[in-house]
């Protein structure tokens, strides 16, 4: 069919353009990175120090003299320079080929940090902790929008009525504070006060090997950061699709549907919900979008072991690579979220397709 | 303009309690920067400014809750003179509080250069302890822990068991012992210096909001660190609002090569995710004060959703009557935008700006929460950094008031 093409060739350009962009933004945090050669001269003051430890400690050097200490020090610097390119300047041979190391996921070695299996890879590192903050934020977001759309189901089809007045603003209290905020909070209530949850982590210490028990344990230590941050954020949700709602009720077709007799379970299906699906896909993909860059703070809270918990513990130990390996990974999945959500969007919503010339 | 949006706002109960909400918070962000010293950042620093408040206490008011516990008590020791250089005080305490002391310390305040000082402490089950026998040798002051000084803790221990001195010395069996304890001791002068003589019971409570573990008062921290937050947060949500808001009209009044560049950027910008860019930034400039954090954000957020909100704008509002009326009337690029484009823009941008104060003001919590923030000022996020759980409940609850709709 005709417009399938045309709907591939704006796919295409859209993607290419977020992938340019993605390259660019790469390139900046790579220049941001290497501002003022700070990153060389950790490591070559680290390599330094290796080496004056080494001659210092041992014995094979024990004869020689301090300036031939110094000297031997010196030289040896000079060499893991060259070897690592630091002496070839930064623009543009040692950026380029930062540049395409990055975008080919090559991300080299990290100082400190470990990956679990013993990789010291920032990939390997980014690739244990990424599926757990894809766990946590996909899970909260889509049960926060779904609790939220269930809500404005109940109360649009009473509009203004006592029950909407209470609920809407309501569902607002708690949206205002941050959901780290809320996370602390629920913390203390349930973690210190009632010692029903876990305070935090995605696994008891000792839990067996076995599937199921793991599973389990895991969910358990799900639940918190999940609660909180649905607790957070369903009042955003409420809110939108309850105005949208209200609006999708009084719109013509539906009062026709109504009239004509047809079961109202069947216009909720039919007609109701089938409108709201473009922009509920739509705000969830973005909300997805903000609430992974918001990651850090709310794994800092709840200790729990993802993308951002990783970044802030790089962070405050200096692990540069891992750093920034982090810092683009979480580039690349919003710049994936936001292609998926423009295939997404052209595919659900046939209005699209017509309108883009 | 204002009175439109004003008006508005103000005829829903929740635009109300909002509004009311920030003018209060304008209010009292003026009050604490009129009155406040100027040197805030030194003395939420300086820790003998905060001497004698207890450590990670809590509020005052939770005592209208049933609980009965103790404010910091400063008991000054009168010495009676027996004979020349030698003098005796006493002392009868009444402790009815539900919890004993935090923390006991002794203040020895000094002029003489040859002195000897002891004290006992005689408790309702007539057990006496010795607490200290001290020689002074010198002027000034001398503060002695009794959970960390060998002596008071030794002679605590031996008389009663092991344990905390500070909480052993005023409980029995694990709970606290009430009714009254009396203090005596000595003091001989030798070269007859004045000797001052204290003891600082430091309570369980303090201030409207408690304390934090280095003994300063949260509320103090909340009051300066509210005029902190709003300025911080208006100043960047209306820079950054209006800086988007200027590339938007240029992209939609150029047009063309102009309007596909601002366009990228804003793809670009838009890509960037940004607390952890401004982590790894962070990490290679060192720890930013809030002046730089500013500049910082305001650089992450030249081209944003603004920008392409307001393009659109542009674009539609290019083709209206009037724009069409001054171009030909000669009128030059920059006057119509000036004159006519941006009246229309601004109340977007506006609106825009003053959402987001919010998400800045925590966008500042959260990165001194995670601890890169600024290192000195008094932030609210800085008080929750510090926090244990206790103090950070009380934390919590005032920075839970702050908030807006």
């Amino acid at each position: 069919m005709f417009f399938f093409v045309s709907v591939i060739r704006f796919l295409v350009y859209r993607s290419i353009s977020i992938i340019v962009a993605v390259v660019l933004a790469t390139s900046i945090t790579i220049y941001v990175a290497n501002w003022g050669g700070k990153l060389d001269q950790i490591i070559l003051s680290q390599i330094e120090f290796e080496i004056s430890q080494q001659v210092a400690t041992n014995p094979a050097f024990r004869g020689l003299s301090e300036e031939e200490k110094a000297q031997y020090i010196r030289t040896q610097v000079e060499l893991y320079k060259k070897a690592l390119g630091f002496d070839s300047p930064f623009f543009p041979d040692r950026f380029f080929k930062y540049l395409w190391k990055y975008l080919t996921l090559d991300f080299g070695n990290a100082f400190f940090i470990h990956a679990k299996s013993g990789s010291l890879k920032v990939i390997d590192v980014i690739a244990e902790r990424l599926p757990y903050t894809v766990i946590l934020f996909t899970t909260a977001t889509l049960l926060s929008a779904l609790l939220g759309l269930f809500i404005a189901f109940i109360v649009s089809k009473k509009a203004l009525t006592v029950l909407d007045k209470v609920i809407t603003p309501l569902s607002f209290t708690t949206y205002v504070l941050p959901t780290w905020f809320m996370g602390i909070f629920a913390i203390l209530i349930f973690a210190y006060t009632l010692k029903i949850l876990p305070p935090g982590g995605m696994f008891s210490p000792g839990v067996p090997e076995e599937p199921l028990p793991r599973l389990i344990d895991f969910l358990w230590h799900l639940t918190l950061p999940l609660t909180a941050w649905i607790i957070s954020t369903f009042g955003y949700w409420t809110y939108v699709f309850r105005s949208m709602l209200t609006q999708l009720y009084e719109e013509d077709f539906v009062k026709a549907a109504y009239a004509r007799g047809l079961p109202p379970q069947m216009i909720d299906r039919r007609y109701v919900l089938r409108n709201v699906m473009p922009p509920f896909i739509t705000l969830v993909s973005l909300s997805l979008v903000f609430s992974i860059a918001g990651a850090p703070i709310t794994e800092y809270v709840f200790n729990w072991e993802g993308l951002g918990g990783l970044l802030l513990a790089a962070a405050s130990v200096g692990d540069a690579p891992i750093v920034i390996g982090s810092t683009i990974i979480f580039a690349y999945l919003l710049a994936i979220t936001v292609i998926i959500l423009e295939i997404v969007y052209a595919i659900v919503d046939p209005r699209i397709r017509a309108e883009r010339k | 303009m204002i009175y439109n949006i004003l008006s508005e706002v103000i005829s829903s109960t929740l635009g109300k309690t909002g509004l009311g909400i920030i003018v209060a918070l304008a209010v009292l962000s003026i009050i604490v920067i009129t009155t406040t010293p100027g040197d805030i950042v030194q003395i939420w620093n300086s820790p003998q400014y905060w001497q004698y408040n207890p450590r990670i206490a809590l509020p005052e008011w939770v005592n209208y809750f049933g609980l009965n516990l103790p404010r910091t008590e400063i008991i000054e020791l009168k010495p009676r003179a027996i004979r020349p250089g030698e003098y005796q005080y006493s002392y009868r305490l009444r402790w009815d509080y539900s919890a004993t002391p935090s923390e006991v310390y002794v203040e020895i305040l000094s002029q003489s250069e040859n002195a000897l000082v002891t004290l006992h402490i005689k408790r309702p089950d007539r057990v006496e302890i010795k607490l200290l026998e001290r020689t002074i040798t010198q002027k000034g002051t001398i503060r002695i822990n009794i959970d960390t000084d060998r002596e008071a803790r030794r002679a605590v221990t031996s008389a009663l068991g092991d344990g905390t001195p500070s909480q052993l010395v005023f409980s029995k069996n694990g709970d606290v012992l009430r009714g009254t304890y009396e203090l005596s001791g000595t003091l001989y002068s030798f070269d007859g210096g004045q000797v001052i003589i204290r003891l600082v019971l430091y309570g369980r409570v303090h201030g409207l909001a408690g304390t934090d573990d280095l003994r300063r008062d949260i509320f103090l921290g909340m009051m300066f660190g509210i005029p902190i937050a709003f300025i911080f947060g208006i100043a960047t949500a209306f820079t950054t609002a209006f800086i988007q808001a200027m590339f938007g009209i240029l992209a939609g009044w150029y047009g063309r090569k102009v309007d596909v560049i601002i366009d990228r950027l804003t793809d670009i910008y838009l890509l960037l995710p940004f607390l952890p860019v401004l982590i790894t930034i962070t990490i290679f400039i060192g720890r930013l004060t809030l002046e730089m954090l500013f500049y910082v954000i305001v650089l992450l957020s030249l081209f944003g959703s603004i920008t392409k909100a307001v393009r659109s704008m542009v674009l539609q509002l290019k083709h209206s009557q009037f724009v069409e009326a001054a171009k030909i009337a000669g009128a030059g690029n920059f006057w119509i935008m000036t004159r006519h484009i941006l009246p229309m823009v601004l109340p977007f941008a506006f609106a825009n700006a003053v959402i987001s104060v919010p998400s800045f003001v925590y966008l500042e919590a959260a990165l001194s929460l995670i601890g890169f923030g600024d290192p000195f000022l008094p932030t609210l996020g800085k008080i929750l950094e510090r926090a244990s759980p206790k103090a950070l409940y009380t934390a919590g609850i005032g920075g839970g008031f702050y908030r807006r709709v």
